[in-house]
């Protein structure tokens, strides 16, 4: 494993840039003090790249994932998106840009039980007033090899198959940036695999097709992260180490 | 508009999923039962104006001593009104030697503006006609029966003989079920005319009637009281209500009190419904808002969710109320007048405003607390706990709800005592039920242990038990009240009648044949009352003053003070009335100024703010008496006999025009009995209580028929709530059962813990339904109908029977999935 210092791993243009911490911190007041969860983080993401947060349970590895996607805000710090304070955006200016350019995958799916497959990949594209969204969500669903299952409820799907539908929603909307929190975490390991194999292929296809897609991902599993060009790990809310894995996700 | 429309799909989304199954026919309900009301309401309200109008002989009457001048017959012509001249008297019918006061009404061809009259022809066919043609006449049956009159016979009126040409049925002048006191004769105008009948010393009353467009009615209504004479008048179309519009009134408000408990019922239902949808709803938002939406997006997509299940709601429970009140007014029909007008629009759009402000009342609060769901929500395996809609919730609730009991009672007042008294029940329900369950685990070592285990479950959660607890109670306490008063009113007050009661009332006995009366009674044997004298008279002043300035604001219209009083005097005091106030006449102290006393029946003085002490003058034939109210009686109305709201004391009155008045039982040859009697006292004219008695229970067993139909409804609420309640925290109980199940807990066992808790539960809230509902029904009957309270052993032992059993077979129902599905799959389900 190569180690390197936070802040040399990553370089590149400002135009290519797409998140940048500064000084990033997150804690939480307690009746015994703040508990400091994550404490001056300093690193870029660039555009296209793919990135794994890796690291222990508590590491602080998914309170991060949050706050890059503007799911919260920073405690200290700054965060840029394209070179614009994020944080100091109010919580509806961070969601119109979630819904510009973030997709999500959450470990526990996060599928709306009540909504069929279909209904559940429609739903962003529905949200953002697409034309075509039940043309769209019947392409994604086939390209996850759902198309069969797709008037299916989620408690009729394997959970395999509900991550397969929860990446067809995320990919749906073709974001600039993918979040993804444990994706395999809930699955077996022939499964996960399944499901790393998807995730990461068609994230390749859409880069071909047109804009690279960035990734950042979450996870404790090191197989996972090589998959990833670059792996940041986390540990006790700190960047121990920034690496670049040299996989072909370039 | 793409929001509109996104919001739609997305509500019909989880209407075909089942998430809003039990918020939608909750709503559904509420509905289908407030519109049912409404549009028997509107219905009966047109119904009765029309019945008044035909009763009156038409919208609008001009009556008088003499007919109205063609001046104004030819204005009402010229604006296109139409109208029919007709005069009623009291005169003396002959045949042969057979004499017989009659109540006679001559009519002109217009005759009736409205409605139709109903005759027998000579062959028995029945028919409907008009006027009868100059000198016919048709009797009434009773009457032809009493003159021993066949068809085709000259009757004599006055100096006339007409022709008894048919059997007279009924007339739309006829208010209907109660018998007249004399027997009807119809006749048509032209057959007196320049006859001595209808001479200038003739107490003939003309009545002009007129119908036609109701604008011009309205002008008409505001410029006619200049063009009148001083002894003509405008009639109020209320003073000829039919005598069954207050009873049909007191049943609507009785059926609309059974159907608002309905409403409120379905309404909890929606209230509880709410708050677990929102609850189910919170990572729904956190994704949502995960996904780039504003919270403004995220409320108004949710508020125009509600807007899309109100309309849904609304159109629907509109129209399942519709089709119910066709089955309600099927089932009052025998009550209801022939024709009921068209129902309007306005309680389908009412039935949608009501959808509508019933989930503002009780979804908004919850909807907007959601709006507060953080998108973090989505990264945390725990179920994210709504806060800070407290105030609001309860605010906006309690405000639905009083808006709702205003709309539906029309009376703010009790609608905010029905509400406070339902908030003081609930709070009394969950301390007794709490105080039982303290005492019962204190006793948990003596129970088998599936019920320990079920009691320890109960005090575990108080908040969650105690709502279950005094909901339940409520809820069943509504169903219990409803369908004691739809099983008991009935046999109630038949028990309330006495057993000796008179059947027939004679009245206008002349003073020369009182004792005669009497006699012809006696030698029958027949069982009768003593002869009261009756004197008519007018109230005029109070302490000096117009009677109407001195009453309170809501009596100023009070029927005591526009119409002649039946007055009495009397040495005793009647058997069936109590002095409360005062003396009675040995006892008085010489009133002051010589004024007279008088004795006032209690409900009277207390309509008319009347004390003891207080000048009374009274119009009696032209002379004015005023009087001292020395006293104040209770009477038992109930017991059928003679009784009166004034009393005088004897040999003061004398001197005045008076007649008097008996009951007596009728024998059991009645119509040789009748024939006899009218022979005999020709003048005398007769009122079959047995007929309004009759007509009383019949009103009371179709009411309660439709309380009984409500009472589904009712029913059907109250198991929507146990239902809401139950679905409110099943989520909770899921989970439960599945980690016990992980630690091993037996099905069978978790079966049994489960069953004992519901058993408990539903037995200890049947207990206080029992008790919180015979006690409210025990106020209603004494305080409402005037019944005295008879304990049904069957509301005591049923409701904690059927409580426990249905609060057990619900729980049942609603886990019995849960029971059997493996633990690991259910928690996987349920996260």
């Amino acid at each position: 494993m190569t180690s390197a210092s936070p802040h040399s791993a990553v370089s590149g243009s400002a135009s290519q840039t797409l998140l940048e911490a500064k000084g990033l911190g997150y804690s939480v007041a307690q009746q015994t003090g703040d508990l400091v969860i994550l404490r001056n983080l300093d690193f870029n993401i660039q555009r296209g790249e793919t990135v794994a947060l890796l690291g222990p349970s508590g590491a602080g590895k998914s309170t991060l994932l949050a706050l890059l996607a503007g799911l919260d805000t920073p405690t200290a710090g700054e965060l840029f998106w394209s070179g614009q304070a994020f944080s100091r955006l109010d919580e509806d200016a961070r969601a119109a840009v979630r819904a510009r350019e973030v997709g999500f995958i959450f470990q526990s799916f996060q599928l709306l039980p009540e909504l069929t497959a279909l209904e559940n990949v429609l739903l962003p594209l529905e949200l953002r007033g697409d034309r075509n969204a039940e043309k769209q969500a019947g392409l994604w669903l086939d390209k996850v090899g759902l198309s069969e299952r797709a008037g299916h409820r989620p408690t009729q799907l394997s959970g395999g198959e509900q991550q397969r539908v929860a990446i067809a929603r995320a990919f749906a909307t073709q974001p600039a940036v993918l979040f993804a929190d444990e994706p395999t975490g809930n699955l077996d390991a022939e499964n996960g695999h399944k499901i790393a194999d998807l995730l990461f292929s068609l994230n390749q296809d859409q880069g071909a097709s047109g804009e690279a897609m960035t990734l950042v991902l979450v996870t404790h599993d090191q197989q996972l992260a090589q998959r990833c060009q670059r792996i940041l790990q986390l540990d006790a809310g700190e960047i121990f180490s920034d690496q670049r894995t040299g996989s072909d996700h370039e | 508009m793409n929001d509109l429309r996104l919001a739609a799909r997305l509500a019909w989304r989880g209407v075909k999923a089942g998430e809003y199954r039990v918020l939608l026919v909750a709503l559904m309900l509420a509905v289908a039962c407030a519109t049912l009301l409404g549009v028997l309401g509107e219905r009966m309200q047109g119904a009765l104006d029309h019945e008044a109008a035909r009763i009156s002989g038409g919208d609008l009457v001009v009556s008088g001593r003499e007919p109205a001048d063609t001046d104004l017959q030819k204005h009402l012509s010229e604006q296109g009104l139409r109208w029919s001249q007709r005069v009623s008297l009291t005169t003396m019918a002959g045949l042969d030697d057979a004499l017989l006061l009659i109540s006679l009404t001559a009519v002109d061809d217009d005759y009736p503006l409205l409605g139709e009259v109903r005759l027998e022809t000579p062959s028995g066919e029945v028919t409907t006609a008009r006027a009868p043609e100059e000198g016919q006449i048709w009797l009434e049956r009773g009457l032809a029966l009493r003159l021993s009159a066949e068809p085709g016979d000259l009757i004599e009126l006055g100096d006339q003989q007409l022709e008894f040409s048919a059997y007279l049925l009924e007339t739309p002048d006829q208010s209907g079920g109660f018998a007249s006191f004399s027997p009807r004769a119809l006749v048509h105008l032209d057959s007196l005319q320049g006859s001595a009948l209808l001479g200038p010393l003739s107490r003939a009353r003309w009545n002009l009637g007129i119908t036609g467009a109701d604008e011009i009615l309205d002008r008409l209504r505001r410029e006619l009281p200049d063009r009148l004479d001083s002894n003509q008048r405008l009639r109020d179309m209320q003073e000829d209500r039919p005598g069954v519009a207050r009873a049909l009134e007191e049943g609507r408000r009785y059926l609309g009190m059974a159907g608002l408990i309905a409403v409120l019922l379905a309404s909890l239902a929606v209230a509880l419904a709410s708050q677990r949808q929102a609850r189910r709803q919170a990572k729904e938002v956190a994704l949502l808002r995960c996904l780039g939406q504003s919270r403004a997006r995220v409320r108004r997509l949710f508020l125009l969710q509600l807007f899309w299940l109100g309309l849904a709601a609304g159109l629907l429970g509109g129209l399942v109320g519709y089709l119910a009140h066709l089955g309600l007014v099927e089932l009052l029909s025998p009550l209801l007048p022939l024709t009921l007008p068209a129902p309007s629009i306005w309680p389908l759009v009412a039935a949608v405003l009501l959808a509508l402000w019933l989930l503002l009342g009780f979804s908004l609060a919850p909807l907007l607390s959601l709006a507060q769901v953080s998108p973090l929500a989505v990264l945390q395996s725990r179920p994210w706990k709504l806060s800070g809609s407290g105030l609001l919730s309860y605010g906006l609730a309690g405000v639905a709800t009083l808006g709702l009991g205003y709309w539906l009672s029309g009376d703010l007042l009790l609608t905010l005592w029905t509400l406070a008294g339902l908030v003081v029940a609930g709070f009394v329900v969950a301390a007794l039920g709490w105080v039982l369950i303290r005492l019962l685990m204190t006793r948990l070592q003596q129970f088998p242990w599936r019920w320990r285990q079920g009691l320890r479950r109960l005090g575990r959660n108080p908040g969650e038990t105690l709502l279950q607890l005094s909901t339940f109670t409520l809820a069943f306490t509504a169903v219990l009240l409803v369908a004691r008063g739809g099983d008991q009113l009935v046999g109630d007050w038949q028990e309330q009648l006495p057993e000796d009661m008179p059947s027939q009332f004679a009245v206008d006995i002349q003073p020369h044949e009182r004792e005669d009366f009497i006699a012809f009674l006696d030698d029958r044997e027949l069982e009768h009352s003593q002869l009261y004298p009756i004197l008519r008279g007018r109230l005029t002043l109070i302490n000096g003053e117009e009677a109407e300035s001195q009453v309170p604001a809501a009596s100023r219209n009070d029927n005591t003070l526009r119409r002649e009083l039946n007055l009495t005097w009397s040495a005793e005091l009647p058997g069936d009335n109590a002095v409360v106030e005062g003396h009675w006449w040995p006892e008085l102290e010489e009133p002051d100024e010589g004024l007279l006393p008088i004795s006032v029946e209690s409900d009277m003085a207390a309509n008319l703010g009347l004390e003891l002490g207080d000048r009374v003058t009274f119009n009696l034939a032209g002379r004015a008496i005023t009087t001292e109210v020395a006293s104040i009686r209770t009477v038992n109305w109930e017991s059928f006999n003679p009784n009166f709201y004034v009393i005088f004391p004897p040999e003061v009155l004398e001197d005045q025009p008076h007649t008097f008045l008996s009951s007596f039982v009728m024998p059991e040859d009645e119509a040789g009995f009748m024939r006899a009697i009218s022979r005999e006292f020709p003048g005398v004219a007769f009122l079959d209580v047995r007929a309004i008695l009759a007509q009383a229970e019949g009103i009371l067993r179709q009411l309660s028929l439709g309380v009984q139909y409500l009472l589904g409804f009712v029913l059907l609420a109250g198991f929507l709530v146990t239902w809401a309640l139950m679905m409110a925290s099943l989520d909770a109980r899921q989970r439960e059962q599945a980690l016990l199940k992980v630690m091993g807990a037996q099905r069978a066992s978790l079966a049994g813990r489960q069953f004992a808790e519901f058993l408990l539960l539903g037995g200890l809230a049947g207990i206080l339904a029992a008790i919180l509902g015979e006690t409210l029904y025990s106020l209603l009957a004494q305080q409402l109908f005037n019944l005295t309270w008879e304990p049904a052993p069957l509301f005591w032992i049923l409701p904690p029977l059927i409580g426990a059993l249905l609060l057990a077979g619900f729980a049942h129902l609603a886990l019995r999935g849960s029971l059997n599905e493996a633990p690991h799959k259910l928690l996987h389900r349920l996260s």
